[in-house]
């Protein structure tokens, strides 16, 4: 289990975030749900190790991150999936699950990649594509494989449906719920928060850099209220 | 063929000692370092090996040694000091560097010889010598570019945030460039050096920055197979235009800005590149043929 209490974290005299608690629970999706610039990303990234709190406590299973710099965070068992998918598009679909085999033991790297072909059977059939041939949703798939291939206990999401057409947004949150049906957690920042709260397990909505609710996805979805007040009156209606 | 060699040993040896200095310059490019501290470390490799052999009477190969070492251990505290620029602040950081290099050499008194230098560092060095040296880093250089460790090194670069996230240690990864450039370049400063004799701060400067930079831009910045390329053009150029006479300078000039506007991958990149068409296009011939047969 993941767990976020009192999160500070400052950009020099800008204080991003103060003040974010939440908890993720393995084979749970956690959605994080906020207005632009309340501190969603700032949070995640913090915890992943890319930005060192002012204060506050982060542990995964009992055992404290901070100051965890990002690339030993990854050997805990948690793995950030970046923005924006960053695939290398000259390099082939198996190239580039192979780029995130970097911590796993050597021997287990050709039944890994089969996993994620298993989980991912669109990336088994195209292995040996140019991986900018893929389309969007394809693409955070492969993004997703590599992340896979650090085998996780907790991955963490920022906006994976960012940028895809409707139909793929369906497909790709469709294999996040899958991957937390397989045990593990996952938390989730994601602009389309009617997509979001479709999948999700439980809710957290940061407003301000600071966390303002918790509870279960059932009940945000059921209180439109809430989500109303947090996000503005624009957010449910686009969707 | 023997005559020929005779008569160009000589800029056979430059063409491999700038061969490794281009390198110097190359691998931290790799890690996405802008940095120029191994032509400082040229000069920190020359001064040591000439030192060694002049003031202490030391032997080629321990002399080398020595300056090369001096040279990676100089490198690598200053990639402690500036690990924290990037872009251009490293690139100025770095070229500061060796203008102190050069200023130090100046001052040194007796132990740099001052402006005049130091002469008499005569070193026993044979080509062969100086073949399987750079042979020897170029096989090092080779596996740094093959599959698994190349992928990672392409991703420290190309997206440092990403490696991070994939686990990769890339203030690691960057500050072991800097030693590896210390090291390369420490070795062309003081093999360059035993073999004229003598070094003196002028030739320290800011015309190696240049030097390197522009054989690795013209070759291919990606390998050290662009940095061969590189360094046998720019060593050769001058004797091929030597008909020019005095429009030498400005027929290289036109050459080498030619090269940085066209040739922007550089000359491996180019030919990779035509390569790689060629296949694809046969790679569709063949799959029209056969669409064809079936139909």
């Amino acid at each position: 289990m993941l767990e976020v209490t009192d999160l500070h974290v400052n950009y020099g005299p800008v204080r991003a975030v103060h003040g974010v608690s939440f908890a993720a629970q393995p084979g749970r999706i956690t959605l994080v749900l906020g207005a632009n610039g309340a501190g969603k990303t700032t949070s995640l990234r913090a915890v992943a190790g890319f930005h060192r709190p002012a204060s506050g406590t982060v542990t995964l299973d009992g055992q404290s991150l901070v100051g965890t710099p990002a690339h030993k965070v990854v050997r805990k068992g948690m793995t950030l999936v970046p923005e924006g998918r960053k695939i290398f598009f000259p390099l082939t679909v198996e190239e580039n699950l192979r780029i995130g085999a970097y911590v796993a033991p050597r021997g287990g790297i050709e039944k890994s990649i089969e996993e994620v072909y298993a989980q991912f059977p669109i990336l088994g059939e195209r292995r040996s594509s140019q991986a900018g041939l893929l389309s969007g949703g394809e693409q955070q798939m492969l993004a997703f494989g590599r992340a896979l291939m650090s085998k996780p206990r907790m991955m963490l999401m920022d906006e994976p449906s960012m940028g895809l057409a409707p139909t793929m947004v369906e497909q790709v949150l469709s294999s996040v719920r899958r991957m937390a049906d397989d045990g593990i957690g996952i938390l989730m920042v994601e602009q389309n928060a009617d997509a979001g709260l479709r999948i999700a397990d439980d809710v957290v909505v940061v407003n301000r850099g600071e966390t303002v609710w918790t509870g279960p996805a059932s009940e945000a979805r059921g209180n439109k209220a809430i989500v109303h007040a947090m996000l503005g009156e624009a957010a449910l209606d686009d969707a | 063929m023997s005559d020929w060699y005779y008569m160009n040993v000589v800029l056979i040896q430059t063409t491999l000692t700038t061969l490794l200095l281009a390198l110097s310059i190359q691998v931290p490019l790799r890690f996405g370092v802008f940095s120029f501290a191994g032509v400082g470390a040229f000069g920190v490799g020359g001064y040591g090996a000439a030192m060694a052999m002049v003031h202490l009477e030391w032997s080629t190969w321990p002399a080398v040694l020595a300056g090369t070492l001096a040279a990676g251990a100089a490198v690598f505290v200053l990639g402690l000091v500036v690990q924290q620029l990037s872009g251009l602040y490293m690139g100025m950081a770095t070229i500061a560097f060796t203008l102190i290099v050069s200023v130090v050499a100046v001052n040194g008194g007796d132990a740099t010889g001052g402006a005049g230098g130091l002469y008499g560092a005569l070193g026993e060095i044979t080509m062969t010598h100086i073949v399987l040296v750079v042979l020897a880093v170029v096989a090092l250089l080779q596996w740094t570019e093959m599959k698994g460790l190349g992928r990672r090194i392409d991703t420290v670069r190309e997206d440092p945030e990403l490696a991070n996230a994939l686990g990769i240690n890339i203030a690691g990864y960057r500050q072991m460039s800097f030693l590896v450039s210390g090291l390369i370049g420490g070795l062309a400063g003081a093999l360059t050096t035993l073999l004229r004799s003598t070094i003196t701060p002028a030739e320290v400067n800011f015309h190696l920055v240049i030097v390197a930079l522009t054989a690795i831009v013209v070759g291919g910045s990606r390998s050290w197979i662009g940095a061969l390329i590189g360094a046998v053009i720019f060593v050769w150029l001058p004797t091929v235009l030597s008909f020019v006479e005095e429009w030498e300078k400005v027929a290289y000039g036109f050459i080498v800005a030619a090269a940085a506007i066209y040739l922007p991958t550089g000359v491996l990149g180019v030919a990779k590149d035509s390569w790689h068409r060629f296949r694809t296009r046969e790679e569709r011939a063949r799959v029209a043929a056969a669409l064809q047969e079936t139909s």
